[in-house]
């Protein structure tokens, strides 16, 4: 009986809170027209900030993925001091609100910065631009990748690389040929989680760049403007392709030929 | 070929001190000692995967104390073999060839798998071979780079029995075609096998040096001979069902010892533990097939007994109660047989 209780609690408490995940996903989408959804996904401007915000995730991923790896790799090998301060430097982007993470980032690209200086001589502009939203998005979603990696290379066993060393490989040699490879599984987790939590990003796209507009954006414009009935198919649509998306990167990521270490 | 010269280490709870030693071109030395006595840190300092407090290393002349691991050219083989799991065994053998031509590349890494007996497995990957085909991998591997000498960490420790034989005779052949080594062991039998040459190591100082004969006979430490613990060890020639004993004397007469079974002819040492000898006062009439005599020389007290040594050109150790001790009256200059039955004489090879 005693068994029985516990094994009922828990079973209600699991479901309440799938329930919650789950109820208003499937809300919207019952609620949403199929001619509504239809005659949002016609709109250019709808189409075009889904477009905008992949390219911008994807963007940011790629670079800024591939410019922290050696990081990660730091992180995950080296003890130096200081190391546990720049853990902590890096979580940071996930515990401060994001809109207080645009505005500091706003502080080192606008246009009065050196970074911002630097970009208009070069002809472009961080503010309301695509480049703007790849940094936001990048800010906000560099923890996921950097501690999937930083993970990923603290699993290969380390007398691998030093038998590479041994071997008379390069350091650089010994990082792209057996590290990298060794941690790929979670890298390319990692990238898949930065990509995604990219892809959501409102609060630093926002104060970043307001327009061109990711989805996140367009769906609040159209809400603050024209209210929840209009808001909704274009959150239908986004939901949909974000987990469509999410779905097929997490399979790549799970590929056996990856799994294999 | 390799000179180490007052090498110093401190860790925070370990240091090897004082390390001296010399490896000739054509020695196969064996450093012995206990886990955390040192050894794999030495090779490690020696690969320079760590780097001294003080001291020098000097490997063909030149002196590498300050060389990064990768322009060293010492092959060291890990405890547990390091094979890149992500690569086929030809890909792993390949791997210090970067840089050479495809079909010299190729051809290499056949005639090495070849030599290894591991051609048949060239496409597998890693994680389908054994214990023993991974460490001959990983020979093969560290033979594609050219070493100057190998450093070996306990390299059998990961291998099966049978597969232990044929390995041992990979390393024995590979250090008389001129490849000196330096294998790390606490395993006394494979000391025995393989070394021209022993380091004994304790707490981070190499407390002894000398041939297996001289380890064994001479220890220089309590450590040393409770570490080696048996002192019948004999270099023979196995020929049919007896070996036969190897002697500096040239007028002594060789001693036969009567084997249990045939182990195929050849050199071989043979080890007999001392517990195994008995010891007669008078002529035995036993069914021990060895029954040599010979003069008590030394007896010495045991924690559980005594250790008596029979001479008559060899030494043969045996270890007796003290109430055997007692009763038999035994005492040096004494006329004793020493006792043993065919199957007490193990043959290593």
């Amino acid at each position: 009986m005693h068994r029985n209780t516990f094994r009922l609690v828990m079973t209600l408490s699991g479901s309440l809170v799938l329930l919650f995940i789950i109820a208003p996903l499937a809300g919207i989408l019952l609620k949403s027209e199929a001619s509504e959804i239809m005659s949002a996904f016609r709109e250019p401007e709808v189409t075009g900030s889904i477009w905008l915000t992949i390219a911008t995730s994807m963007a940011a991923t790629f670079l800024f993925a591939f410019l922290s790896l050696p990081l990660a790799w730091m992180l995950a090998r080296k003890r130096f001091p200081g190391r546990k301060l720049v853990l902590g430097i890096i979580d940071l982007p996930v515990v401060i609100p994001h809109t207080a993470a645009g505005i500091a980032l706003l502080g080192v690209i606008s246009r009065d910065t050196l970074a911002g200086k630097a970009a208009a001589n070069l002809g472009f502009d961080f503010i309301g631009s695509a480049a703007g939203i790849v940094l936001a998005m990048a800010f906000v979603s560099l923890p996921f990748f950097i501690n999937a990696a930083r993970e990923g290379f603290s699993n290969v066993p380390e007398r691998l690389e030093k038998a590479a060393l041994n071997l008379g490989a390069s350091p650089l040699r010994v990082f792209l040929s057996i590290s990298v490879p060794l941690a790929m599984r979670q890298i390319v987790s990692g990238s898949v989680m930065m990509f995604a939590r990219g892809m959501s990003e409102f609060g630093a796209v926002v104060v970043i760049a307001y327009h061109p507009m990711t989805a996140p954006v367009l769906i609040f414009e159209r809400f603050s403007s024209f209210g929840l009935q209009y808001a909704r198919p274009v959150s239908v649509i986004f939901i949909v392709i974000s987990v469509v998306l999410f779905l097929i990167m997490r399979l790549i990521a799970r590929d056996p030929e990856n799994a294999r270490n | 070929m390799l000179e180490i010269s007052d090498l110093n280490k401190k860790f925070r709870r370990f240091s090897l001190n004082g390390i001296n030693l010399t490896i000739g071109r054509d020695d196969y030395y064996v450093l012995l000692g206990e886990s955390g006595a040192g050894k794999s840190v030495l090779l490690e300092l020696i690969a320079g995967i760590i780097r001294p407090d003080s001291g020098r290393i000097f490997l063909g002349g030149k002196d590498i104390t300050h060389i990064p691991v990768e322009k060293r050219q010492t092959g060291l083989m890990f405890q547990s073999p390091a094979i890149f799991p992500h690569m086929t065994v030809s890909d792993n053998i390949a791997y210090p060839l970067h840089g050479l031509p495809g079909h010299e590349k190729e051809a290499k890494v056949q005639e090495l798998a070849a030599q290894m007996g591991i051609k048949h497995l060239s496409e597998e990957r890693p994680a389908k071979l054994s214990g023993g085909e991974l460490q001959r991998l990983a020979l093969a591997r560290t033979l594609a780079s050219e070493p100057l000498m190998l450093l070996l960490d306990e390299p059998l420790s990961s291998v099966d029995t049978p597969m232990k034989a044929s390995l041992r005779g990979l390393l024995r052949n590979l250090n008389q075609q001129g490849m000196p080594v330096l294998h790390v062991t606490h395993d006394f039998e494979e000391a025995i096998a393989l070394a021209t040459h022993i380091a004994v190591m304790e707490n981070g100082k190499i407390i002894q040096t000398g041939t297996p004969e001289e380890i064994i006979h001479q220890p220089k430490s309590g450590f040393a001979a409770g570490f080696t613990g048996e002192k019948n060890f004999f270099r023979a020639r196995v020929n049919g069902m007896y070996a036969i004993l190897e002697t500096s004397e040239h007028l002594l007469e060789p001693l036969r010892i009567r084997l249990e079974e045939s182990h195929g002819d050849g050199p071989a040492s043979i080890l007999i533990r001392s517990g195994h000898i008995l010891i007669a006062t008078t002529a035995p009439d036993l069914s021990t097939t060895n029954n040599f005599p010979g003069i008590i020389s030394s007896i010495s007290p045991l924690r559980d007994g005594y250790e008596v040594c029979i001479e008559n050109g060899y030494r043969f150790y045996a270890r007796i109660t003290a109430e055997s001790f007692e009763r038999m009256h035994l005492a040096p200059g004494k006329k004793a047989w020493a006792c043993f039955k065919a199957s007490a004489a193990e043959i290593i090879r």
